[in-house]
């Protein structure tokens, strides 16, 4: 209500509507009685359409309170209720808002630098948050590239909370007893090596159920994809990607019916979906090119403790919530733990939505980013409102004239605002140029956020950039349009400008800038803070100059032995290569979010001791060359061979949690298909899930006892790690041309490609920091420098009457530095409350993290300072009779 | 200089309906809005600004008038609005005038017309 009465005074001058009781009272009836029959709702409903009237009519009121001025001599007649003055009037309407517009044009064009000023706050104000936006529209608010993709839910397994796969009889249940579900598709990833049509190639497929294509509404442009029969007979059929069909076959029909050798076993093409088909497309792990019946692969999977890399997405009825979906599916699950308490204890059933499953993990970085975006468009506004203060005060006289003459309130106020306009739309336009730059350039800073590849400019980022050009017209235009409503008050004898109420509106637009800027200042100062200290925490590896790369040799054609003397033989050359220091392989490669659990237990344990930790296959060599370091015993060596004892490796964290306190070296443990096998040494724990994530405890055995076919490979290099691509696939190309070189990379992209979240908000939390303490520096000097001459007079009086310059000087400083103190104080109280927010986005120190908050006031303090004192120099060089003489 | 209620017309709805209401009895602002909005049975929705703006409108074109006194019992801190004789023709001419285009429209419209409500 107190609301409203506000907005009553809103309405222009001779509105009747202003300031209007009666209408008050209306309202105030309108709300009582909503109150008593609608209740809550109704009352909501009541102030909805209370405010929407006031929107329709406020505007309607101003419009005619202008034509009535602008109307003049020879007056403005109505001609009759509810129309809205004549065509003449509109007319005059018209030719007066474009001569003011072309006015202000001309205006702006006389004093370059404020315009140029101006027009650079707001274009890099509006810019950086159109560019913002439109990444948050790209990551978060773009809809999955599937219809209806707002049903789709992406399922995994969980094991005493944490991930893990599903199981495929689960699955089933899963499938068979919801009620919320239309279907539930499963899907595991598969490694595919493709011989035929071209020189090999590693492509990424999966094995899936037959309704996942119609799950996920997408319909093959060639062919059909499975039936269910051919998946419950596992007849080896395939489903091929565009991109692999127009790559490896030219978009050949003929496709159809062709014959693929996958892993050296033959396929049947039935059908290629279409360019817009990317599944799983980042909402689960892998990625594929090439489908096939699950049926092929799951005849092993009879257990229902197997979890063997089993995912699954469904889709939910029409009408059905998430949440719904999600309490069905937990109830069918907490039914499987109590019916198989052996295989179920503690498995669990982990639904997300599919979109949130993509982005969930960088949306709190991207809103923190928005927010931090949002305050320095409001240090921008008041940047802007103080130039244009500046200005109208020095029209001070020629309003006030005006004013005395008769000028109506719009007239007196349309130079402010027009000029206010024409530089929103300015700096919008601009902005928006920028922002496209922004993200071009900036794409290298966004490194593996999903979905960034493609930034759109579409409809949504324009209107974004509308709405907030406008927000500035308002922001920044209605300040100077208020303090040319105050200079209507008669006076003319105040009319040299510089009137107590400009001063103080000035100082209150540099005392809010510096509170926003304290806000970002701090809340940029913990980001950084915070990446800083992960960027200090030892990953357990040395990733620099580090290359890896993926190797799968086929199971049709290798066997154990086969594996063995590959490896041995490409370790051997690659080894040999001059630059390369060391090289070995890892069966799950560290930092990308992904490891092979199992249970393990020490020696003499029960079952209620097992530990579940990462468990690894390496090579001899694996340690040195991820620079790993070993914390006692020994690496493996050839020696541990397939007929030596088994013997494994166990990480600190690990050793520490199964022997507390003890040496872990000769310690015996089972677990993960090993009986006894002998702990002989203990490596440096490495942070496997990314530097910033939890990570696990890791158990490695010797990849000569259990022979992968596929690894990662390891070379740790002098200098250039991608130089050595080349050499390396001669290598691979000799030893067998059908296996592929896949997956290059270097180690340390892999390992920075985890902390892309901290690094964006640190480095553009910084940036927009600096923006915005240079923007609250340049409030300071304006306000000051202005001070200061205003105060010519009072400045040479005291220095005639012996006030010693510095004292003079410092007076100045003092005066800026009150200033900023006044907006630091409520701005640290907000950081500290906002703080709390970030606590997520923060790793390793407080939010409330005392250093931050004392040193960075501090700076912005001397920054202060500093502008106070340009300013307070000229006022130490005022000469008394100059002074004195100039008025 | 005659007044001529016929250059008023066409009304605008919301303008009809508070003279409408307006001549059965004077009624103050809150008033009016809860009759238009019940006599309408229309969604015909008025908001409390959009009311008086109109009002104060009708005001000065001399078609309604706020009242003096206030009768015995009525809320005083409310002030009442009457039609003025000039309103009191417009309503009638623009009552008028519709009959005039609803017998047009039945004499060229045809058929079982659903008269009441919906």
């Amino acid at each position: 209500m107190k609301a409203y009465r506000l907005v009553l005074c809103l309405y222009p001058r001779g509105s009747r509507l202003r300031g209007s009781l009666e209408v008050e009272r209306a309202v105030e009836s309108l709300i009582v009685e909503a109150k008593s029959t609608g209740g809550r709702g109704g009352v909501s409903r009541a102030w909805l359409s209370v405010w929407l009237d006031v929107l329709r009519t406020l505007p309607a009121e101003w419009v005619a309170a202008a034509v009535r001025r602008i109307g003049g001599i020879e007056g403005f007649e109505a001609r009759g209720a509810g129309h809205g003055g004549s065509r003449k009037e509109r007319m005059t309407m018209t030719v007066w808002v474009t001569g003011e517009l072309v006015h202000a044009i001309r205006r702006l064009r006389r004093s370059p630098g404020f315009a140029a000023a101006a027009l650079l706050t707001l274009s890099l104000g509006i810019g950086s948050a159109s560019a913002v936006f439109s990444v948050v529209n790209a990551v978060l608010l773009r809809p999955l590239p599937y219809p209806e993709s707002e049903r789709l839910v992406a399922l995994a397994g969980t094991r005493s909370e944490s991930d893990i796969s599903m199981s495929l009889l689960d699955l089933g249940d899963y499938r068979e007893r919801n009620h919320t579900f239309e279907s539930i598709a499963g899907f595991v990833s598969q490694i595919f090596t493709l011989t035929e049509g071209g020189p090999a190639e590693r492509v990424r497929g999966q094995a899936v159920t037959p309704d996942l294509f119609e799950t996920l509404r997408f319909e093959p442009v060639l062919g059909r994809t499975f039936t269910a029969e051919e998946d419950r007979g596992g007849a080896r059929v395939a489903v091929i990607g565009h991109a692999l069909w127009q790559r490896r076959y030219g978009g050949d029909a003929a496709i159809l019916g062709r014959t693929l050798r996958l892993n050296s076993e033959p396929y049947t093409v039935i059908g290629v979906m279409p360019a817009g088909f990317d599944f799983p497309g980042g909402i689960v792990y892998g990625a594929a090119e090439v489908w096939v019946p699950i049926g092929l692969v799951s005849s092993g999977w009879t257990q229902r403790g197997d979890h063997p890399g089993l995912y699954a997405i469904g889709r939910l009825r029409a009408g059905a919530s998430f949440d719904a979906g999600r309490d069905d599916l937990g109830s069918i699950a907490r039914d499987l733990e109590r019916e198989y308490p052996g295989s179920n204890e503690k498995i669990g059933v982990r639904p997300r939505e599919a979109l949130d499953s993509l982005v969930g993990w960088v949306r709190p970085a991207l809103l923190t980013m928005l927010a931090g975006v949002a305050l320095l468009l409001l240090i921008v506004c008041a940047n802007v409102a103080n130039l244009l203060i500046v200005r109208t005060t020095a029209r001070g006289e020629e309003t006030t004239i005006r004013a005395a003459l008769g000028a109506s309130t719009a007239r007196l106020l349309a130079p402010a605002l027009s000029e206010s306009i024409l530089l929103s739309i300015a700096g919008g336009a601009l902005g928006l140029g920028l922002a496209v730059w922004l993200i071009r350039s900036g794409a290298v800073l966004l490194g593996p956020i999903p979905r960034v590849d493609q930034i759109p400019l579409d409809g949504r980022v324009i209107a974004f950039t509308g709405a907030i050009t406008l927000l500035v017209v308002l922001l920044s235009g209605a300040l100077p349009a208020l303090q040319t409503g105050l200079r209507r008050a008669p006076a003319l004898q105040r009319s040299r400008g510089g009137t107590r109420s400009t001063a103080r509106i000035r100082s209150a637009m540099v005392v809010a800038q510096v509170g926003l800027s304290i806000v970002v200042l701090i809340g940029a100062g913990l980001v950084v803070k915070s990446f800083s200290r992960l960027l200090s925490i030892d990953p357990g590896v040395r990733p620099e100059g580090v290359l890896t790369f993926a190797v799968r040799l086929p199971e049709a054609e290798y066997d154990a032995d086969r594996v063995r003397l590959f490896y041995d033989a490409m370790f051997e050359r690659i080894q040999a290569l001059p630059g390369v220091q060391a090289a070995g392989a890892i069966s799950v490669l560290p930092f990308t979010g992904s490891g092979s659990q199992s249970g393990i237990v020490a020696m003499g344990g029960t079952r209620e001791d097992e530990r579940r930790t990462d468990v690894n296959v390496v090579t001899p060599d694996y340690f040195s060359a991820m620079g790993v370091r070993l914390v006692a015993g020994r690496a493996f060596t050839p020696e541990d061979g397939a007929s030596a004892r088994p013997v494994v490796i166990v990480d600190e964290t690990l050793a520490e949690s199964l022997w507390p306190g003890q040496a872990a070296l000769g310690r015996r443990i089972d677990g993960w298909g090993l009986h006894e096998a002998e702990v002989v040494g203990v490596v440096r724990h490495v942070r496997n899930y990314g530097v910033a994530a939890d990570s696990r405890e890791e158990l490695y055995m010797p990849h000569a006892q259990r022979p992968f076919n596929a690894m990662r490979v390891i070379v740790r290099t002098a200098g250039e790690p991608l130089d050595h691509v080349a050499s390396i696939r001669a290598i691979m190309n000799d030893l067998d041309p059908a296996v592929p070189l896949d997956a290059t990379a270097r180690m340390a992209d892999i390992v920075a490609g985890t902390l892309a979240a901290p690094r964006l908000t640190a480095v553009l939390g910084s940036g927009f920091a600096g923006f915005a303490m240079l923007l609250a520096a340049v409030g300071i000097y304006g306000v000051m420098a202005y001070g200061v001459t205003q105060r010519r007079r009072e400045i040479g009086t005291r220095v005639a009457l012996g006030a010693p310059a510095r004292r003079v000087g410092a007076l100045v400083v003092l005066d800026g530095l009150r200033l900023t103190a006044a907006g630091a104080v409520p701005g640290l109280v907000v950081a500290f409350a906002a703080a709390r927010l970030l606590e997520s986005q923060i790793h390793g120190i407080s939010p409330t993290d005392p250093a931050t908050f004392i040193l960075l006031p501090l700076l912005l303090l001397g920054v202060a300072a500093i502008a106070a004192w340009l300013p307070a120099r000229r006022a130490m060089r005022v000469s008394p009779m100059e002074a004195l003489k100039s008025d | 200089m005659s007044f001529e209620a016929e250059s008023w017309l066409p009304l605008q709805p919301r303008v009809f309906w508070i003279l409408l209401v307006l001549a059965e009895s004077p009624l103050h602002g809150y008033a009016i809005l809860k009759e238009t909005r019940e006599r309408s049975e229309t969604d015909l929705k008025l908001g409390p600004t959009t009311l008086y703006r109109t009002l104060y409108r009708l005001v000065d074109d001399g078609l309604v008038e706020p009242v003096d006194g206030v009768e015995p019992g009525e809320d005083e801190r409310r002030l009442y609005y009457r039609l003025t004789r000039q309103g009191r023709a417009v309503v009638r001419a623009e009552l008028a005038r519709l009959e005039r285009v609803v017998r047009a429209g039945r004499s060229l419209v045809k058929g079982p017309a659903k008269q009441e409500g919906r």
